[in-house]
C-alpha cells in the first residue's frame, strides 16, 4: 500500500557518545507546513540532514511515498533543502544558481531562462539575474536560496532555519512570502526553527522536541493551549509555572495544593484519569489568562490569590504585571492596552494590593 | 612609537634588499658587463653573453630537459596535490597522521637525505636512473607543496556548497566539477606555478637521481666549473630569474584573489 507524504519512523542517530535524535517517528502529509521546533542542539537540524540525506540515520527509515528512500542519496531524493547559511554558490551569478537545478536535470535552457524570470519576478528579484551573492542583502540571498531549491518543483523542501539571520521586520515579511510561496507551489514543507513565535505563525502542525526526542506533534493551538508536559508549556509562548501535590480529583478537575499560594483547582489538558492525591505536578497558567483587579473577583468557581504588584512593564499592545503572591512566587499578567491612552481600568500602580484570578480551566495541570 | 616602526620598517627594508634582492640585481646588472669576470670595474654594455648563451646546443637541450619534466610534474603533482588536499580539508580517517607526516617532509626533511633516500629506493626496486626517476622524485616533493597551497583554500571554503551541489542533483564528482573546482581555481593554479618552479629548479635532488639527463641546475653546476663559462650562466640566469619572479607574482595574486573568496571572476 503506498502512503502519500513522507514519513519518518523511528530515526535514531548518535554522534560517538552524543546521542542526537532518539526513536523519532511522524508523518508529513503532501502540501502541509510542517515546523520542527526545540531549543538549538536539539536534534532538528539532524532529523532535516538524514531527511535530505546528507546524513545516513543508525536505525530507522525514511519514506517518500511509500517508497523507503532511507538510504538514497541527496541527489536521487525529490527533496530539495534551503540552507540556514544558504549556502549559495559564491562563483555563479544569481541566474546561474537558480538554474543550477534545471540544469542538472536536463531543461532546455529556453525553459530555464523562462521559469527563472518568472520565479524572480515573483520574489522581486527581476533584474537580479547577473547580480553575485555577494552583492545581495541578507534577504535578497535567503530568497535567491528558496528559488534555487523551488523551481524543480521538489516534492519536499526542508528549511533549516532559513530566517535566522535576518532582521525582524524583513523576517515577519518573508514569512508571509514564504506561506503563500507553499500555497501557491502545492510543495510540502519541512521548516527547522528555535523561534516558537515563527512555527506558531507558520505551521499548520508543529513538532516539538528536546534532547533528541519529539515531545508533542499537533497544530499550533493544541501545542499552545493543550501542552503534554512542562516543557512544552515552558518553551511555547510566556507562562506561569508552579509546584505542586495533587490533593483530591473531582470529575474532569483536581485540586492542587501550591506551597505559599495555596489550593489551586485545574485540568488535565489530556485527561484526569493519571491524577490521583499525592502525586507531584505542574501547573501552568499563561499570564494572558490571568485577571488583575484591586477588588475580590466575585466570579464562581475561579481561582483567586492575593497580591501586591511588584513591577508594571509597558508593552505597547499590551501591559505585563508582575504580582508576588503573599510571601512566595511571583506571577506574569498581561492586559491588553484597550483604552486610548493604555491605562488600565483601574489605574493599578506598583506597591498595590491586588487580586489575581483565573479559571479551573486555564490552570493546566502536567505531570512531571 | 613611530620612531620604533620605521627603525624596523627601514631594518626589514635593509634584509631583504641586501640579502635577498640586491645579488639578483647585481647577477641582472652584470650580466650585460662586457667583461669575463664578475666585478667592477664596469668595461661596457654588451649582449654578448647572451649570443653566446642563445649559442650552446648543450643548455638548450638543458633548458629543454627541465622544461618538459617540470611540465609532466607539475601535471601529476596538481591532480595528486588536490586529492590529497580534499582529503586533508574534509574527512577523517585512519592514518591521517602518516599522511600528515607525509605532507610535511619537503619542507622539514633536508633535500640531501631526500635525495640519498630516494636513489636508494630506485636501487632498492631496480629503477634505472632516467627522466623518470627525475619525474617521480620531483612529484615526491611537488604534491605536498600543492596539497598545502590549495588545503589552505580548501579550509576556508563552505562544505555546504557541495552539500547544495548534491541536493540539488549532482553526483558526487558533478559537485567537484561545479561547484569546488572552480571556486578553488585560483590556488590551483598558483600551486602549479609555484610547482613547476619548484621541479624547474631543483637541484640537489637532482643530482642523485639524474643518471646521464642533464637539466639546467645539473647544467649550470657543470658549466660553473669552468671560468670561462661564467659571463653565461650569469647571462641565462637572469632571464630565468626574471621569467620566474613574474611567475611568482602572478601565483600569488591569484592565490590572494582566490583567499578574498571572489573566485575566478
Amino acid at each position: 500500500m503506498s502512503v502519500a507524504g513522507l514519513q519518518v519512523t523511528h530515526l535514531s542517530k548518535r554522534f560517538g557518545k552524543k546521542v542526537a535524535v532518539q526513536d523519532v517517528s511522524f508523518s508529513v502529509q503532501p502540501n502541509e507546513f510542517f515546523c520542527l521546533l526545540g531549543p538549538s542542539g536539539c536534534g532538528k537540524t539532524t532529523i532535516l540532514r538524514m531527511i535530505g540525506g546528507l546524513l545516513m540515520p543508525d536505525t530507522g527509515r525514511v519514506a517518500l511515498n511509500g517508497r523507503d528512500i532511507t538510504f538514497d542519496p541527496p541527489e536521487k531524493r525529490d527533496i530539495n533543502i534551503v540552507f540556514q547559511n544558504y549556502a549559495l554558490f559564491p562563483h555563479m551569478t544569481v541566474y546561474d544558481n537558480i538554474a543550477f537545478g534545471p540544469r542538472r536535470q536536463g531543461w532546455p535552457e529556453d525553459r530555464i531562462r523562462r521559469e527563472v524570470g518568472r520565479l524572480l519576478d515573483i520574489a522581486h528579484l527581476a533584474g537580479y539575474e547577473r547580480k553575485y551573492p555577494r552583492q545581495l542583502s541578507g534577504g535578497e540571498q535567503q530568497r535567491v536560496a528558496l528559488l534555487r531549491a523551488l523551481i524543480t518543483r521538489p516534492q519536499v523542501l526542508l528549511l533549516d532555519e532559513p530566517l535566522g539571520a535576518l532582521d525582524l521586520k524583513i523576517r515577519q515579511q518573508l514569512q508571509l512570502e514564504l506561506i503563500n510561496i507553499q500555497d501557491a507551489f502545492h510543495i510540502t514543507f519541512i521548516y527547522v526553527t528555535h523561534d516558537q513565535s515563527e512555527a506558531l505563525a507558520m505551521g499548520d502542525r508543529i513538532a516539538v522536541m528536546n534532547q533528541g526526542r519529539i515531545l508533542q506533534i499537533g497544530d499550533p493551538r493544541t501545542i499552545y493551549e493543550a501542552p503534554v508536559n512542562r516543557f512544552v508549556a515552558y518553551f511555547i509562548g510566556n507562562t506561569n509555572l508552579f509546584e505542586g501535590t495533587v490533593q483530591e480529583v473531582v470529575g474532569a478537575q483536581a485540586r492542587v495544593a501550591v506551597p505559599e499560594v495555596g489550593d489551586v483547582w485545574g485540568v488535565c489538558p489530556h485527561g484526569a484519569q493519571a491524577l490521583r492525591p499525592g502525586l507531584a505536578v505542574t501547573l501552568s497558567i499563561r499570564p494572558e489568562k490571568i485577571h488583575i483587579s484591586r477588588h475580590e473577583p466575585r466570579q464562581e468557581g475561579w481561582n483567586r490569590v492575593a497580591g501586591v504588584v511588584q513591577d508594571i512593564i509597558y508593552l505597547g499592545v499590551s501591559t505585563e504585571y508582575i504580582v508576588r503572591l503573599g510571601q512566595g512566587p511571583t506571577v506574569r499578567v498581561f492586559t491588553q492596552n484597550l483604552r486610548p491612552n493604555g491605562d488600565h481600568a483601574e489605574a493599578i500602580t506598583w506597591d498595590d494590593p491586588v487580586w489575581v484570578a483565573w479559571r479551573p480551566a486555564h490552570a493546566l495541570i502536567l505531570p512531571d | 612609537m613611530r620612531k620604533g616602526r620605521f627603525l624596523l620598517g627601514f631594518y626589514t627594508y635593509a634584509v631583504l634588499g641586501l640579502l635577498i634582492y640586491m645579488p639578483i640585481v647585481i647577477l641582472i646588472v652584470f650580466s650585460f658587463n662586457d667583461s669575463r669576470v664578475l666585478s667592477l670595474p664596469w668595461e661596457g654594455f654588451t649582449l654578448r653573453w647572451y649570443a653566446a648563451a642563445l649559442a650552446r646546443p648543450d643548455l638548450h637541450k638543458a633548458i629543454w630537459t627541465s622544461l618538459w619534466i617540470a611540465a609532466v610534474v607539475t601535471v601529476v603533482s596538481l591532480v595528486l596535490g588536490v586529492l590529497a588536499a580534499n582529503a586533508m580539508a574534509r574527512y577523517r580517517y585512519r592514518g591521517r597522521l602518516v599522511f600528515t607526516g607525509y605532507i610535511a617532509v619537503p619542507f622539514v626533511v633536508p633535500w640531501l637525505l631526500l635525495g640519498i633516500a630516494l636513489l636508494l629506493f630506485f636501487n632498492l626496486v631496480g629503477l634505472r636512473l632516467s627522466a623518470l626517476t627525475i619525474i617521480l622524485s620531483h612529484i615526491a616533493f611537488d604534491v605536498p607543496l600543492v596539497a598545502v597551497l590549495v588545503a589552505a583554500r580548501m579550509h576556508q571554503f563552505d562544505p555546504w556548497l557541495e552539500a547544495a551541489a548534491r541536493d540539488l542533483g549532482c553526483t558526487p564528482w558533478q559537485a567537484f566539477r561545479y561547484v569546488t573546482l572552480p571556486i578553488i581555481a585560483p590556488a590551483v593554479i598558483a600551486a602549479g606555478i609555484f610547482a613547476f618552479n619548484w621541479s624547474f629548479d631543483a637541484f640537489v635532488v637532482t643530482h642523485f637521481v639524474s643518471g646521464t639527463q642533464v637539466t639546467f641546475p645539473l647544467w649550470v653546476w657543470s658549466a660553473l666549473r669552468f671560468a670561462k663559462n661564467l659571463p653565461i650562466v650569469n647571462a641565462v640566469s637572469s632571464v630565468i630569474v626574471v621569467v620566474e619572479m613574474g611567475l611568482v607574482v602572478v601565483a600569488e595574486m591569484l592565490r590572494r584573489r582566490g583567499d578574498a573568496g571572489e573566485g575566478w571572476w
